[in-house]
């Protein structure tokens, strides 16, 4: 048979019609996973699995999937409740140690064998007092004896009721596998030399996805899907989009979006709207010249309209946050020494430091919500009289300002909006601004020997009533030194399908793991 | 003409040279320590040192720039600080999906632009003239990443006929086809008015010319003339606009590759210089000026085969 191909102008226009009737006649074809996938949307990429260097994001919710801790965290919705997860058996047999055993049947991948004690043994060693950020989580842990194969006791130094809720389930709790990463050269950034957990890292696409299939020998609970597909959309409003597309099936949202998604809903969607454990503030650094007296920071505490922060930046979604814990909990403190705003009292202030024709530098990310809480706070300032000129920095550049590694930048800063992860218990929220965190996280230069033994004190109370009157009296150093305008807890957020039950780590993150159809 | 291509392409390499040394003079006056930009914070100083070891960062700069040069001419671009895969076949992996995206908003922008230029031309000075001219405009007017939010709505969302995102599954080629086509119209659509209006003024000269007045002279058909003989001549000025349009889509498809989450040349070299991926950053930079730089050459040398008047000139 022979084909005959005329191509004059009718049969042009008439192949060209068919084939945009073809295009037409195919709707509902989105870029949809099939069968039982979980698409995540996440708004960065990876940089380094090791839990010994785990930067956030994705570095986290990976390991939550390829590795295993003891214990695991639940809903930070539900209370953050624990449970037993990479051990079948874990307690508290005295205030300094905990034993645990192993689910049976726990494997590597690569051929290195069963999950052994003496993995956990190194997991744990190798970040205590180590340079690893996650060091301070740490801090009282003393080593791990090891009883047999799947059992040991974790000593601790010092009594640390925290270690439960900020060590075993986070971070550095992931276990590794001693061989594998000895194997590698004792550490690793993108390519996990062994896996355990109930997913395996099938595939990277750098800066687009990451695939994770179910893992064929993990002996626990199995998840409610068999793949997991991770996509990277750096743009919140494009993954909204996508989102409304059929793209995936959650994502977290832009704070500003949430109103107008609220009112417009999309068909077969869920909103969640939570208060995360991401605290924002502003540092007023006390090294700077122009803000060593008290009497200008004081002003601009005074000056300061936390309202309309809270409605302008946050669209009323959030309250005032009074420091560094979280509202809600047996820990939070009631309220803010300077709770009301007064812009007289800030001009008298400054009139009695003499100064006048105060100009100051505010630092801020270049995200949409952190220039329009910049944008305010340069108008309520402006009313006290001190002109503020803000300088929007790009998150890679931003972070090195305050490093003192990176040059004598931190010790002339002035004003820097910042916001952080937090954690459950309070230490983890108050130990960024220890003495020792200065030219680190401490941007205020909030050097307070008082708050340092407070911390210490803290960290190894057991009695929860001791425990906030310390916590709190540590925040009231914090505002009362004139460093800190403790801004909100910020809102958390997400939409996903209806079918679809999320669950939401105390930083925010989704753990894969525990997402449920519905 | 043999000494006219020599010298392009001699112009072309110390092109390169010059932009790879700016990359690396800019490289250096970002502020910050790019091991701790691109590790954050809480980064330990041992994954900080590897990844000053991994960047070539801890030599001296006149060392790091001859290792670049000298590797580069073996086709050796260095190692992605994150994957650790060779540059070349991190550039290569997601080169075809922006060239792809290029050519395909090149092409229907060059049979759009030129028909509505031609239209143009033939009812010159009519209401449809007019017309035509407000499209044009209103079409080199709007950003390309306005058109891409909006298509986005309109395929995506409301009618869900066309993915939202990625550059569809490799090896299907209708899947993939169906996720260029939303970033090709986005890219592509400002051309179009440019390349009418092109046409256009150019048509419009040539119909002036005394072989055109010679052919009407023998009855022949309007659209004859300016078909067949108006555009032949018309056309030759688009090849140069066309090079250069090459470059500008590129550029575009940073925008749009970002909207529609697709992988290629775009989205690569973003989020490398979010990361301070430098390896990464270099070697894109290298791969796309040397492509663009051969296609501008390639359309000069072209031109000059084509075009008699610079042929003429190129003998003496």
């Amino acid at each position: 048979m022979t084909m005959h191909w005329r191509t004059d102008r009718r049969e042009l226009l008439k192949m060209g019609g068919g084939a945009l009737a073809g295009l037409l006649a195919a709707p509902k074809m989105a870029w949809s996973a099939e069968g039982d996938t979980l698409r995540l949307r996440i708004d960065a990429d990876l940089q380094v699995l090791d839990p010994k260097g785990i930067i956030g994001g994705l570095d986290e919710i990976i390991p939550r999937c390829t590795q295993i801790s003891l214990i695991r965290l639940g809903d930070t919705r539900d209370g953050n409740q624990a449970m037993n997860w990479g051990a079948e058996k874990i307690e508290w047999t005295s205030p300094t140690t905990i034993a645990f055993t192993l689910i049976e049947g726990l494997k590597w991948t690569n051929g290195f064998g069963p999950v052994t004690a003496e993995d956990v043994k190194f997991s744990y060693e190798r970040i205590a007092g180590n340079d690893s950020a996650w060091a301070y989580q740490f801090e009282k842990f003393d080593h791990v004896e090891v009883i047999d194969a799947r059992s040991g006791i974790i000593h601790l130094k010092q009594p640390f009721k925290p270690f439960w809720v900020i060590t075993l389930p986070y971070y550095g709790g992931h276990i590794v596998c001693k061989a594998a990463v000895e194997k590698v050269g004792g550490s690793y950034t993108t390519e996990i030399p062994a896996q355990c957990g109930p997913f395996l890292m099938e595939k990277w696409e750098q800066n687009q996805k990451v695939t994770l299939v179910a893992n064929p020998d993990w002996p626990g609970p199995k998840s409610d899907f068999s793949k997991i597909e991770i996509y990277i959309v750096t743009d919140d409003q494009a993954a909204q989009l996508a989102y409304e597309a059929d793209a995936f099936d959650f994502t977290r949202l832009a704070v500003s979006a949430a109103k107008q998604v609220k009112s417009n809903l999309p068909k077969g969607a869920k909103l969640i709207e939570a208060q995360s454990t991401r605290y924002a503030w502003l540092t007023i650094n006390m090294n700077s010249p122009l803000l060593s007296d008290i009497r200008v920071r004081q002003a601009i505490q005074y000056a300061y309209d936390g309202d309309a922060v809270l409605q302008g930046a946050y669209d009323g979604l959030t309250g005032r946050a009074a420091g560094v814990v979280q509202p809600g909990t047996a820990f939070t403190r009631e309220k803010n020494h300077i709770a009301v705003r007064d812009v007289e009292k800030a001009k008298a202030l400054l009139a009695e430091a003499g100064v006048s024709g105060l100009s100051l530098k505010l630092v801020a990310l270049t995200d949409s919500t952190t220039q329009a809480i910049a944008q305010i706070i340069q108008s309520s300032l402006g009313e006290a009289g001190i002109t503020v000129e803000i300088q929007p920095t790009e998150e890679a550049a931003y972070w090195a300002l305050g490093d003192k590694t990176q040059g004598d930048t931190y010790k002339t800063l002035e004003l820097v909006l910042m916001n952080f992860a937090g954690g459950i218990d309070p230490t983890e929220n108050l130990v960024w601004f220890r003495p020792d965190q200065i030219g680190v996280y401490n941007w205020s230069f909030f050097d307070s020997k008082e708050f340092e033994d407070l911390y210490q004190q803290g960290v190894v109370e057991q009695d929860d009533a001791k425990r906030k009157a310390i916590f709190n009296h540590m925040e009231d150093l914090m505002e009362d030194s004139g460093g800190f305008i403790f801004i909100c807890f910020e809102p958390y957020v997400a939409i996903h399908d209806e079918n679809l039950q999320p669950v939401i780590l105390a930083d925010g993150h989704p753990n894969p793991t525990m997402f449920k159809k519905v | 003409m043999l000494n006219y291509a020599i010298k392009r392409i001699l112009l072309a390499v110390l092109i390169l040279f010059v932009v790879m040394l700016a990359m690396y003079a800019m490289v250096f006056l970002v502020p910050g320590d790019p091991a701790t930009v691109a590790l954050g914070p809480r980064a330990t100083p041992e994954l900080k040192r590897q990844l000053i070891e991994r960047m070539g960062l801890d030599q001296p700069i006149l060392q790091q720039i001859y290792n670049f040069f000298r590797n580069a001419v073996t086709g050796d671009l260095g190692y992605d600080v994150w994957s650790k895969r060779p540059v070349l076949e991190v550039i290569l992996e997601v080169l075809p999906n922006t060239l792809l995206l290029g050519v395909v908003a090149l092409a229907w922008a060059l049979i759009l632009g030129v028909a509505l230029g031609c239209a143009a031309v033939v009812y010159r000075g009519t209401t449809m003239d007019r017309i035509l001219g407000i499209l044009s405009v209103s079409m080199i007017s709007v950003p390309s990443f306005v058109v891409a939010i909006y298509a986005l709505l309109i395929f995506a969302v409301w009618l869900q006929w066309l993915p939202a995102i990625g550059a569809g599954q490799a090896g299907d080629f209708w899947n993939q086809f169906r996720a260029v086509l939303m970033p090709a119209f986005a890219v592509g659509i400002s051309w179009v008015g440019y390349l009418a209006r092109m046409v256009r003024a150019s048509m419009l000269e040539v119909m002036g010319a005394n072989h055109i007045r010679t052919a009407r002279a023998f009855g022949l058909p309007e659209r004859r003339v300016v078909f067949k003989y108006a555009l032949r001549i018309a056309i030759i000025p688009t090849i140069s606009i066309i090079a250069v349009g090459l470059g500008s889509i590129l550029s575009s498809a940073v925008f749009v590759e970002s909207v529609f989450t697709r992988p290629g040349i775009g989205t690569l070299i973003t989020a490398a210089v979010q990361k301070r991926n430098y390896p990464v950053v270099m070697g894109t930079v290298l791969v796309m000026t040397a492509f663009y730089l051969m296609v501008v050459t390639m359309a000069d040398l072209l031109i000059a085969r084509l075009d008699p008047r610079v042929r003429d000139v190129l003998k003496g």
